[in-house]
């Protein structure tokens, strides 16, 4: 495990009086986003096409994104917390994605 | 205020597109227009030398991740207060084909309780994959977006649309809910049509992209940010419409009395 320690002080005033250490951990997650069922896929539909084209007996392609992210927090609890904000903020649509999620320690 | 006094901020980021035609389309108006790089406005932050900031179509940041996510994200740890500001002072904000992603992504759009940190709507895959071609649009807004109160309720604007990215939905676990309350809003502004104004029913080609009840553009429940997937700058001049040749050469096309409009509400709110 790779620790990090971070110094982190809050103003000046926090500087003079106190000095805080965090330790902080880093966390690998794979991030795998797939469109909600029911919506269309045509890049999913036109893969299909294609690989049926090839001689498959292909049945449907959804495509997806996938994302490996690495990133610090202060423990586990932590990191969950970080990677589903991530995820709500960019990497996924809410109103159209879904996602999930396999999280690490390195 | 006067025309010459209103000054237009076009944005411009790495994979716009058409921004130039807006540009023309606002001086042609006599408007100061100013096309700037979004890195630029990062460092100076001078949204409060404007009156109006218009958000162009493409495809910013290549649409990596999704369309807009990137530019809207930039944008909200960049000058989000700043942006933030100036859509609370009730300046218009319209946004086109990448700049309605932009919006939405943003959280200022549909913006159903004031701007989300999370965006409430989505544009998603066109139902036939990517789509270029002429569309006819009727204005259904009944007086909310009044940038827009130049153009008559049931006026009937053909614009081109292109994008592969535009299907207007809402998430499916309270889409009635949401639709009912973006009327009851009335944050519906245009809805694709067919010819004789009829509803297009989410038939493909009429309806281009699958949008959930026929919507092209939104605009907030304050009315004065406003996004849409068709490109009125493309419709600008009578020489860019379809049928200049059998209908006769006009000056202008649809798209001039939209940004007529919005010039001429400026000029008298302001």
């Amino acid at each position: 495990m790779e620790i990090f320690l971070k110094f982190i002080c809050l103003d000046i005033q926090e500087l003079k009086t106190s000095t805080w250490f965090v330790i902080f951990m880093r966390f690998k997650a794979f991030v795998y986003v797939t469109l909600k069922s029911g919506y269309s896929d045509p890049e999913g539909e036109t893969t299909a096409n294609a690989l049926t084209g090839l001689g498959y007996n292909v049945v449907s392609v959804r495509s997806s994104k996938a994302y490996e992210v690495i990133f610090e927090a202060s423990d586990e609890s932590n990191a969950e917390y970080l990677i589903n904000e991530m995820c709500r903020r960019l990497l996924t649509n809410p109103t159209k994605d879904d996602y999930r999620i396999e999280l690490s320690e390195l | 205020m006067k025309r010459q006094d209103i000054r237009v901020l076009l944005m411009r980021a790495p994979g716009t597109n058409c921004d130039l035609e807006a540009l023309r389309a606002f001086r042609d108006l006599e408007v100061t227009a100013e096309l700037i790089h979004s890195q630029k406005l990062f460092k100076t932050k001078n949204l409060d030398d404007y009156n109006i900031i218009f958000f162009p179509g493409g495809f910013s940041y290549g649409d990596y991740v999704r369309s807009g996510a990137i530019w809207a994200k930039e944008m909200e740890y960049r000058i989000g207060k700043e942006l933030k500001a100036f859509v609370e002072k009730g300046k218009p904000v319209i946004g086109v084909c990448n700049g309605f992603q932009v919006l939405v992504e943003t959280g200022f759009l549909p913006a159903f309780n004031g701007k989300s940190i999370e965006p409430e709507a989505a544009l998603g895959n066109n139902t036939h994959g990517y789509q270029c071609r002429w569309i006819r649009m009727k204005k259904v807004n009944k007086g909310n977006c009044r940038m827009l109160s130049e153009i008559r309720e049931g006026t009937i604007i053909q614009n081109p649309v292109a994008h592969g990215e535009g299907r207007f939905i809402l998430p499916p676990t309270n889409l009635v809910k949401l639709l009912e309350k973006l009327y009851e809003n009335d944050q519906v502004v245009f809805k694709y049509c067919k010819e004789d104004g009829s509803p297009a029913n989410e038939d493909w080609p009429i309806n281009p992209n699958g949008a959930l009840d026929d919507i092209a553009g939104i605009c907030n429940p304050e009315g004065n940010v406003l996004g849409l997937m068709p490109h009125p700058e493309r419709a600008y001049y009578g020489h860019l419409m379809p049928t200049w040749t059998s209908t006769g050469l006009k000056k202008y096309g649809d798209g001039y009395q939209f940004f007529e409009s919005i010039i001429k509400y400026t000029e008298k709110n302001f």
